[in-house]
């Protein structure tokens, strides 16, 4: 466990010491800040838009940063050599994967809580509501989408060269919630053998729009009769699904990973 | 081999060197103004199942605007567009994709707030240039202005405009519902990926009743879409339209200013000068308001074909606001000129026209000034 951990935090350090993180969130709290500073017709209380950039910006400068990071520490590993001398000490094959995943979640986390920080702040400054129950859910559950896109970009980098696996991981993400409805639209036109492929996509694949819940958390508002939220949080049995459904397609492609890892000639 | 790689390579750069002249044959002629697109259109084109299927991924601000003015309203639920394309053309007029249980009709609804033979929200005309017998829409101040707006937004937009953030309507269509882009249960292959994606997502199930909230939190997309792209004069003129709807003076300067700033950024558009017209006259400023409408009614006559039939440059929406901008000017002249100062002008006017049947009508109205016609264009009818 200590390997584990001295592994992550080595991780997490060369990405600090790196400055990568830095540029992408500040960057990214710039255009949040930019927004803010933006008048709006004089129009006080306005804060779904807000919601909807900032959370849109916080889940893709995360997601592209964990894709790169994770991505990157195998091949950089053998290509400096720095893993020779780790992989002479105890620790196994299984070990200090693990710990690159945990430096990459621990990076993923670095992201979010700067964000959050800076969200929180302008939520607050703006004055207006946010369902706290949905925002913590939200973070939650991006938090397991950065897990199975960490170990999707582990597997990508050991199947092709480092550009083709940021490249691939990015696309991925990116037109995930475009795969999502196309495959549910076309369905009905598409021959029997065109429904078991479709069905087949939607399950073999990582479904990454089932983890974002920011529409929900940016549509959330109290209606002023009755007091009650057009959104509220979902309830556990649907949280412990989700995180069920993430936690298997991590495992899969963390052991297909560590497969790979394995059977690699050093 | 080598020597003709070097002659095409020649060849090339000849090429690349004299492209700086092809600009030349550009046409100078300036875009003329214009709405840009119409709900419809708008509505029409994100029907479309690749628009479906891309749902906000986006390159037009436009089409971007679209859909999230759709999906602001209902809380974030994504139904889709309402457009029944098929009914459009074997009917000749757009209905909305609702379905009403077998049997429901005039003779069997109960409900008394529910018109069967209402037009709902798309209720346009496409023939108003040849057209003398729907004079009723347009015989008054304010029913122009309920034109124009008809042509702007869905019904969706002027029932939400009515809203304060935090108000919702219980819009009760009991006998109607469209379907939503997210399967229903029943229809849904995906089984508990699509249970999932519906506690997930926003959705709703469409058999129930929907539920609008207020507008005003799409406000800043407006104002980022005319700040991205300045020649979006749809956007100005939702954007200004939305405040206007605010009813609060404050906001009615604040559109005056909005749609001030998309005048100085696209002065050919009509409709920018009408929309000016309309926000003036709700501030009271009926003297510049009739400089506005006047100079929609120039520009735009400069613009409509003499006979004002539909084509690529010219829909039956920009014929719509023309109408209601030479209207407006005729009948606001008569109002504070008298009726020879606004017969003249919509002489002047037709004069300028090859076909204007709503005019014509107006004209031999004010011709007899003793006999008050059906509607009321003799009437003083501010809104």
């Amino acid at each position: 466990m200590r390997a584990v951990w001295l592994i992550a935090r080595s991780v997490l350090v060369e990405a600090v010491r790196r400055k990568e993180i830095y540029v992408i969130v500040l960057a990214s709290l710039g255009l949040i800040g930019a927004v803010m500073t933006v008048d709006f017709f004089r129009l006080e209380g306005l804060s779904k838009f807000y919601r909807e950039i900032a959370l849109k910006i916080m889940g893709v400068a995360t997601a592209l940063t964990v894709i790169v990071l994770a991505a990157r520490q195998l091949p950089r590993e053998f290509e400096a050599r720095t893993i020779y001398p780790l992989l002479a000490k105890p620790i196994s094959r299984t070990t200090f994967l693990l710990g690159k995943l945990l430096g990459v979640m621990l990076a993923a986390g670095f992201c979010f809580t700067l964000f959050s920080a800076v969200f929180l702040a302008g939520t607050l400054y703006l004055g207006s509501g946010l369902h706290a129950g949905l925002y913590a859910q939200y973070l939650y559950l991006q938090m397991i989408q950065m897990l199975v896109l960490a170990t999707m970009a582990f597997l990508l980098s050991l199947l092709m060269n480092l550009d083709a696996a940021i490249t691939l991981g990015a696309v991925f993400y990116a037109l995930s919630s475009v795969l999502m409805s196309a495959v549910s639209y076309i369905y009905d036109w598409v021959g029997a053998v065109g429904k078991v492929v479709l069905l087949a996509l939607t399950i073999l694949l990582p479904q990454l729009p089932l983890f974002d819940l920011s529409e929900k958390t940016v549509h959330a508002e109290r209606v002023t009769l009755g007091g009650e939220w057009t959104w509220t949080a979902l309830d556990a049995p649907t949280m412990a699904m989700l995180t069920a459904y993430g936690a298997v397609f991590a495992a899969v492609y963390f052991g297909l990973s560590l497969l790979l890892f394995r059977r690699k000639p050093l | 081999m080598k020597a003709t790689a070097r002659v095409a390579s020649a060849a090339a750069l000849a090429l690349f060197l004299v492209s700086p002249i092809l600009p030349l044959q550009l046409s100078t002629q300036t875009v003329g103004g214009g709405r840009g697109d119409s709900v419809e259109a708008a509505e029409q084109r994100n029907a479309s199942a690749f628009a479906i299927i891309l749902g906000e991924f986006r390159t037009n601000v436009s089409d971007m605007i679209f859909i999230k003015t759709e999906r602001y309203l209902d809380s974030g639920i994504a139904y889709l567009p309402h457009i029944n394309t098929d009914a459009m053309a074997q009917s000749g007029e757009i209905e909305t994709r609702r379905r009403q249980p077998a049997g429901h009709d005039a003779t069997t609804c109960t409900d008394p707030s529910h018109h069967h033979d209402h037009d709902h929200d798309h209720d346009h005309d496409h023939d108003h240039a040849t057209s003398e017998t729907d004079h009723e829409s347009t015989d008054s101040v304010a029913a122009l202005q309920r034109q124009v707006e008809q042509g702007l937004t869905t019904a969706k937009m002027r029932e939400a405009a009515a809203l304060k953030p935090g108000e919702t309507t219980g819009h009760d269509h009991t006998h109607e519902f469209v379907d939503t882009i997210i399967r229903t249960a029943e229809k849904d292959f995906r089984g508990f990926i699509g249970h999932l994606e519906r506690r997930v997502k926003p959705w709703r199930d469409p058999r129930l009743p929907h539920r609008h909230t207020a507008g005003t939190e799409l406000l800043p997309w407006y104002r980022l879409a005319t700040m991205s792209n300045p020649q979006f004069v749809r956007g100005y003129l939702i954007g200004a339209w939305w405040l206007k709807k605010q009813r609060t003076e404050e906001q009615t300067l604040e559109a005056l200013k909005f749609i001030e700033e998309g005048i100085a950024n696209n002065p050919n558009a009509f409709q920018l000068h009408l929309m000016r017209g309309h926000i003036l006259r709700a501030l009271k400023r009926d003297a510049e308001a009739l400089q506005s409408f006047r100079r929609a009614a120039d520009l735009g006559i400069a613009q409509r074909p003499p006979d004002g039939k539909e084509g690529p440059t010219w829909t039956s929406y920009n014929e719509d606001d023309i109408t209601a901008a030479i209207l407006l000017s005729v009948f606001i002249e008569r109002d504070t000129k008298g009726r020879e100062a606004a017969l003249t002008l919509a002489r002047e006017y037709r004069s300028r026209m090859e076909t204007f049947p709503p005019l014509d009508r107006v004209i031999r109205s004010l011709e007899q000034p003793t006999q008050t016609p059906q509607g009321n264009a003799n009437a003083s009818d501010s809104p």
